[in-house]
């Protein structure tokens, strides 16, 4: 071979590395992980320590507020607490996006008007007081004096009603409460009163007025003019600036973010109580550093690397077990769920549409798909109930003969009398994302058993996320969100006023059933009239098959048994209020 | 050889902008739609418009990718949809991670890969060829992430002498830098090691049958001189291109490395651009790999002529 030919096929053997680059760069384009789904509201929380074969109970929800009261008065300040985060931060605007890695700012930097106390109901954060008028139209509020932002700017009713503002069309229970209890201008339904008052303004009385201005997706939580003033669908520059006890400290991209605490911090002059009430930070600093493999999480922390992990996967649960210094936690459950498209059959079909939604659901085998999402049977969570299995909204209603039911044969002849056995469903599936994945497959088989044909369109998750807003591309699709105790279906997600104009799903609620329960919902504030609309809705839920509901599964935290103040209801697992032994 | 530079130089320029416009049309035909992302599953069509409207999505194609070329030939790589920060300012902190690391396996792996495979060559047929060629093969069949998570589990959470994750910029120490780089260094190095080991002796056995070697060894040249003198330079030209190659799938390998141990590197930023369809940054990485393997195989050019002088362009 001459030294010509030589170069030749040298030449092209260092080409094929460019080329390879360009093709692997759009193999990881359509395969790539994706985005983390919505993250909703999280309220209940159990947590387990298990240390080695011994089950210790570290923080129980039956543990009281005054127990750990007292254990706080032993907690001791200092060290250097280091949080293995989910995802990769990118932007610090939590009224922006609900990206979980951005939800961290909200856990210590950020405060609302309300929060969450340990017993799901609503608590004074920055909230003074509040009074109504007799007619219940009027809602003064006063906000808490001598707030300052961690730039020394003090706390006046322009930031919260500027912050209002800007979430106005986002978070779900304030848009509803303005849209269908307040008048048509933002400036007449929410009014300046003065610098620590202002007013809410309603055309009719709602129970939600303390939920409006509370926690919930796209939460109003207070910042100054630079992030208020802009567009809701705009993202803030820059690094949050807010009232809560640490204050932003510095960020590595793609490594790890910190802060420490506010010396000027002014808390509640209530006790702390969940999310709500005076906080205390007690560690020096808190570091979020992203660790993107789950595996690499789990080893951090067992080398001391990090002394809490957000998040990783159920086969990595014995390792932590084994480790008599770790201490596992079980996070609240997540709602598995499966869609189907209202926009072109078959589910839509007037005549037959409801019934072949009907044969899904009683034909599914809920137990398999939730295995096949979370693993173990210790990890799911068999609940017919749309609501919270153990809240005051559960219920079983309509789902006899129709919660894991698996009758294939019964939905099969409703397929086939419909005349759409050997329809083609699309179902995607993002095969990045082991809870809809899993689901899909199971989905997949009862589709196929009751009559239907079955096109898996395996995806990444960003894929899906686009391919959900295109009408004509799919048929069927899974995804999850968190539960909502308090403010029940109307803060649901897949309830909420939003479904009807969101771009995804566009159900149809063509007799008008859903929109009256929520209006009931909304307006009522007798418990036991909610109750029964709620009997009332979830009949109608099972009997119209407006989505899929699977069931309950659950995600997994892990930290090392030096962390205390750990507990099981909301905040718990906030940086305030924990310490170091 | 000024003017060859010049000229290679030259070449390469259509060679960048043919790259950016395979990498801007492939990112642009793509699935995914970061205005969705950020969205959320509350928004409704208004809402996705007008975030899809500030992203400048809306506007055609060609422009769309005329005015990241007009922004690139004046040295502005974008900003990201989601940070909303200059992709320079972003970019700028993760160089020294991936850099180092890059620098760290290409010399190790070249001193590993040359040194045994230039033994399994001297010794060709023996045992020790034998071992070294199937750990050879064992190093280039071996899965990286799988020794990745092996190294972690071994001297990571077992032995305790390495961190499994925390980069230490060069600037706080070098023996901290070096020591918090050990692992990934370590399983990149086994991984283009076995590479370049592989074909440093099938070019020196080649090359040790050559005619002019013969006559070498029959005018009483030592084996060490027949060795180095006159067998390792013309077998250097194929090895040279390997690891240039090598550099090639260094790129896309240390996607892998730098997530599984948590180094912020560009390989990661890539990935979560991806992830997030963070286009700009994408096409900015893109580009910024492709000029540098450009660049590796202008080096490699120069380095032919300087190994064999005849070879000119």
């Amino acid at each position: 071979m001459s030294s010509e030919q030589k170069r030749l096929i040298m030449n092209r053997v260092r080409y094929r590395g460019l080329i390879l680059l360009l093709i692997a760069s759009v193999a990881m384009i359509v395969t790539a992980c994706s985005s983390d789904p919505v993250v909703e509201t999280v309220i209940q929380t159990v947590i387990v320590a298990e240390k080695g074969d011994t089950i210790t109970v570290v923080a129980t929800p039956t543990a009281t507020l005054e127990e750990r009261t007292l254990a706080t008065a032993d907690a001791k300040k200092g060290g250097h607490l280091r949080v293995a985060s989910v995802g990769s931060v990118q932007s610090f605007d939590p009224l922006w996006t609900t990206a979980s890695s951005t939800g961290n700012v909200s856990s210590m930097i950020l405060e609302g008007l309300f929060a969450y106390k340990e017993d799901n109901t609503i608590g004074k954060m920055l909230i003074d007081d509040w009074k109504v008028s007799s007619d219940g139209l009027k809602w003064t509020f006063k906000i808490r004096e001598g707030v300052e932002f961690h730039n020394g700017i003090s706390l006046t009713t322009d930031q919260v009603i500027g912050t209002l503002r800007r979430q106005s069309e986002r978070a779900p229970v304030f848009k509803l409460v303005w849209e269908q209890f307040g008048p048509t201008s933002f400036d007449e339904f929410i009014t300046k009163d003065s610098d620590l008052e202002f007013s809410m303004n309603l055309t009719g009385s709602t129970g939600l007025v303390l939920d409006a201005l509370g926690p919930q997706n796209f939460a109003p939580q207070m910042v100054l003019s630079a992030w208020y003033s802009l567009p809701a669908t705009e993202s803030a520059e820059g690094t949050p600036i807010g009232t809560g006890p640490y204050r932003f400290e510095s960020w590595t991209p793609g490594d790890r973010w910190s802060a420490i605490p506010f010396a000027n911090y002014s808390p509640s002059t209530e006790a702390s109580d969940g999310e709500s009430g005076a906080h205390t930070a007690f560690f020096d600093r808190v570091s979020y550093i992203e660790i993107p493999d789950q595996a690499t999480r789990i080893a951090a922390l067992q080398t001391d690397a990090v002394d809490l992990v957000q998040e990783f996967s159920q086969d990595l649960i014995d390792r932590v077990k084994a480790d008599s210094n770790l201490q596992l936690i079980a996070n609240p459950p997540l709602r598995l769920l499966g869609h189907f498209n209202y926009q072109i059959p078959p589910f839509n079909d007037p005549e037959h549409g409801r019934d072949l939604r009907r044969a899904v659901v009683m034909a599914y085998d809920n137990e398999k798909a939730l295995l096949a999402a979370a693993g173990t049977p210790d990890r799911i969570n068999l609940c017919a109930s749309l609501m919270e299995c153990g809240s005051a909204w559960e219920n079983n209603a309509g789902s006899e003969n129709m919660y894991n039911a698996k009758r294939i044969e019964d939905a099969k002849k409703i397929v086939k009398d419909a005349g759409y056995e050997g329809y083609t469903i699309r179902l995607m599936d993002p095969a990045d994302r082991q809870p809809a994945h899993g689901a899909a497959q199971v989905t997949r088989e009862v589709l196929e058993d009751i009559g239907f044909n079955v096109d898996l369109r395996v995806m990444d998750w960003a894929t899906m996320v686009q391919d959900r807003a295109t009408v004509d591309r799919w048929e069927f699709f899974h995804t999850w969100s968190g539960r909502s105790v308090r403010i029940g279906p109307i803060g649901h997600l897949r309830f909420g006023e939003l479904q009807y104009e969101a771009w995804f799903n566009q159900y149809s609620d063509t007799d008008g059933i859903q929109r009256k329960s929520f209006e009931t919902f909304a307006s009522e504030t007798d418990p036991a009239k909610i109750n029964a609309a709620m009997d009332e809705f979830q009949q109608y839920f099972y009997d119209d098959a407006i989505f899929l509901q699977v069931g309950e599964f659950f995600s997994n935290w892990a930290a090392s048994n030096q962390i205390e103040g750990l507990h099981g209801n909301p905040g718990g697992q906030k940086p305030y209020d924990k310490w170091f032994k | 050889m000024w003017r060859y530079i010049a000229q290679r130089f030259l070449v390469s320029i259509p060679v960048v902008i043919m790259v950016g416009i395979i990498t801007f049309t492939l990112v642009y035909v793509g699935p995914g739609d970061p205005a969705a992302i950020i969205a959320g599953d509350e928004a409704t069509p208004e809402i996705l418009e007008a975030i899809r409207e500030d992203l400048g999505f809306n506007r055609s194609f060609p422009v769309q990718m005329g005015d990241w070329f007009w922004k690139l030939a004046h040295g502005d790589l974008g900003t990201s949809y989601f940070s909303k920060r200059e992709i320079t300012e972003l970019i700028t902190p993760r160089l020294q991670p991936t850099l180092s690391l890059g620098f760290q396996v290409v010399v190790i792996s070249t001193i590993i890969g040359i040194t045994t495979g230039m033994l399994a060559a001297w010794k060709a047929g023996t045992r020790l060829d034998r071992n070294l060629m199937v750990l050879a093969v064992l190093g280039f069949a071996t899965p990286g992430f799988w020794l990745a998570f092996l190294t972690i589990w071994v001297f990571a959470v077992n032995l305790g002498w390495f961190p499994v994750i925390g980069y230490s910029p060069i600037q706080d120490g070098l023996f901290k830098h070096l020591h918090s780089l050990f692992l990934p260094v370590m399983v990149n190095s086994i991984l283009a090691s076995a590479f370049i080991s592989r074909i440093t002796r099938s070019a020196m056995l080649e090359v040790l049958r050559e005619d002019y070697i013969r006559t070498a060894r029959a005018k009483g040249a030592s084996e060490f001189s027949v060795f180095l003198r006159h067998a390792f330079r013309p077998s250097a030209i194929p090895v040279a291109t390997v690891i240039g190659a090598s550099i090639a799938g260094l790129a896309t390998g240390f996607v892998l490395t730098e997530t599984i141990f948590a180094i912020p590197g560009l390989g990661r930023m890539l990935v979560d651009a991806i992830v997030r369809r963070d286009y700009p940054i994408i096409q900015a990485l893109l580009m910024v790999v492709a000029i540098v393997l450009i660049g590796v195989n202008l080096i490699i050019d120069i380095l032919y002529a300087y190994i064999d002088p005849r070879i000119r362009y």
